[in-house]
């Protein structure tokens, strides 16, 4: 639901590299432990593109997949067993959204660590190789 | 942080967030169980008793305990424009423990920058007159993190008790600061003295105010006893009673903000 900040702050980001230049293509990945509704954060994305500078500007969001490992017994895994260990939640950690609540990961998904675990093994000790950041993948200048 | 274009994009989020902020006061104390987090919710009540706006970033991702402090927990609530921040009576409160509640939090290096990151930016501060920041105990990644983030608008306030071993840490990151160019605002001398028995006693030891100056070279801004109601007592009651532990945290809070003299009713 913070898609709008996700998305402000991308195109902060997109503004300062294009330094007053128009912006023919736009690429976001977006890291799927982030677990951001692709289809809202794109509409976000294209509200404040609406501004000067995006005129006639192609926009693509891909959702980049996650991938765990597990730095004590080697196994991994991907964001379907992750969704699983969500599910289990309390609802006293998740946050309050204007509609719904949200998976603290949704807004500090580097914080896996905290809620996540080695599905065969227990362990805290893992590590997200990919999928777990917001990210300006292309841009192409007029 | 794995990528590139992902950090610079935190990192200059962060920078627009910081626009907002007036100044930022990390507080510090090198060794674990010196009081710093009691230091900085003790400084924040002080500072915003004067009419200040004032925000609490809670950096002790493995040890959370500002939310104890100040009398906050999970959920927290969201809108389109990012986290807000708890209120603790006039103070605006983020912490990792606001996420975890009482769950470890296991965490290695590569992830911690982006985490603070995140958790600065996100939060929907509005204006504040003053940040202050409760760092981990020891020279962990935050600490450097958090120098790294918010460098240009801060300055450190050390805390430690009288221990020798207290000092000497605290000592170290005195250096560690000064190598990386942060203005170092002073130390406060916690848990230095306590009422018992009818007198007055220092179970950590007694610090020679002018010996501590010189071997840290920077000035001693407070000293503050060993108060026993703390974590039983509201940190904001306590510091309401007239006394030696909320006269410490006045004389820190008008040092800090500058406003030596300038007693508001
Ligand atoms: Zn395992």
């Amino acid at each position: 639901m913070h898609e709008l900040s996700l998305a402000q702050s991308i195109l902060d980001q997109v503004a300062k590299m294009a330094g007053g230049r128009g912006i023919r293509v736009l690429e976001i990945g977006v890291g799927e432990l982030m677990q951001v509704d692709r289809k809202a954060f794109e509409q976000a994305v294209k509200v404040l593109m609406s501004g000067p500078g995006f005129e006639g500007a192609a926009l693509r969001v891909r959702v980049e997949k996650a991938s765990f490992s597990c730095r004590r017994c080697g196994s991994k895994w991907k964001m379907a067993d992750v969704r699983k260990q969500l599910s289990g939640l309390p609802d006293s950690l998740k946050v309050r959204e204007p509609e719904d609540r949200a998976s603290p990961l949704h807004f500090l998904p580097y914080l896996y660590t905290a809620f996540v675990r080695c599905p065969k093994c227990g362990s805290s000790d893992i590590y997200a190789g990919s999928g777990k950041e917001l990210v300006l993948r292309g841009l192409i200048l007029k | 942080m794995s990528d590139a274009a992902a950090k610079e994009g935190l990192l200059l989020a962060v920078k627009k967030r910081l626009d907002d902020v007036g100044k930022v006061v990390m507080v510090g104390g090198g060794k674990g169980g010196v009081g710093k987090s009691l230091v900085a919710c003790g400084l924040a009540i002080s500072l915003a008793k004067s009419g200040a706006k004032v925000g609490v970033l809670d950096l002790d991702i493995h040890g959370a305990s500002v939310p104890e402090y100040l009398g906050v927990g999970p959920p927290l609530e969201s809108d389109a424009r990012g986290l807000k921040p708890k209120r603790a009576k006039g103070l605006k409160v983020m912490s990792v423990g606001l996420f975890t509640g009482s769950r470890p939090v296991p965490m290695r290096g590569d992830d911690k920058e982006a985490l603070v990151a995140q958790l600065f930016s996100l939060t929907v501060w509005g204006r504040l007159d003053y940040l202050v920041v409760d760092l981990p105990p020891g020279l962990a990644d935050e600490f450097l993190t958090a120098l790294k983030l918010f460098g240009r608008k801060a300055s450190l306030v050390l805390v430690t008790t009288p221990s020798p071993i207290a000092l000497k840490v605290v000592g170290r990151l005195r250096t560690l600061a000064r190598g990386e160019g942060i203005s170092l605002r002073g130390v406060v001398l916690n848990m230095s003295s306590m009422r018992a028995l009818g007198g007055v006693i220092h179970p950590l030891g007694r610090a020679d105010r002018g010996a501590l100056e010189s071997l840290l070279e920077a000035k001693v801004l407070a000293e503050v006893p060993f108060e026993p109601r703390v974590g039983v007592t509201e940190l904001r009651a306590l510091l309401r009673r007239r006394g030696e532990f909320s006269d410490g945290f006045t004389s820190l809070a008008r040092t800090v903000s500058g406003t030596e003299g300038n007693e508001r009713p």
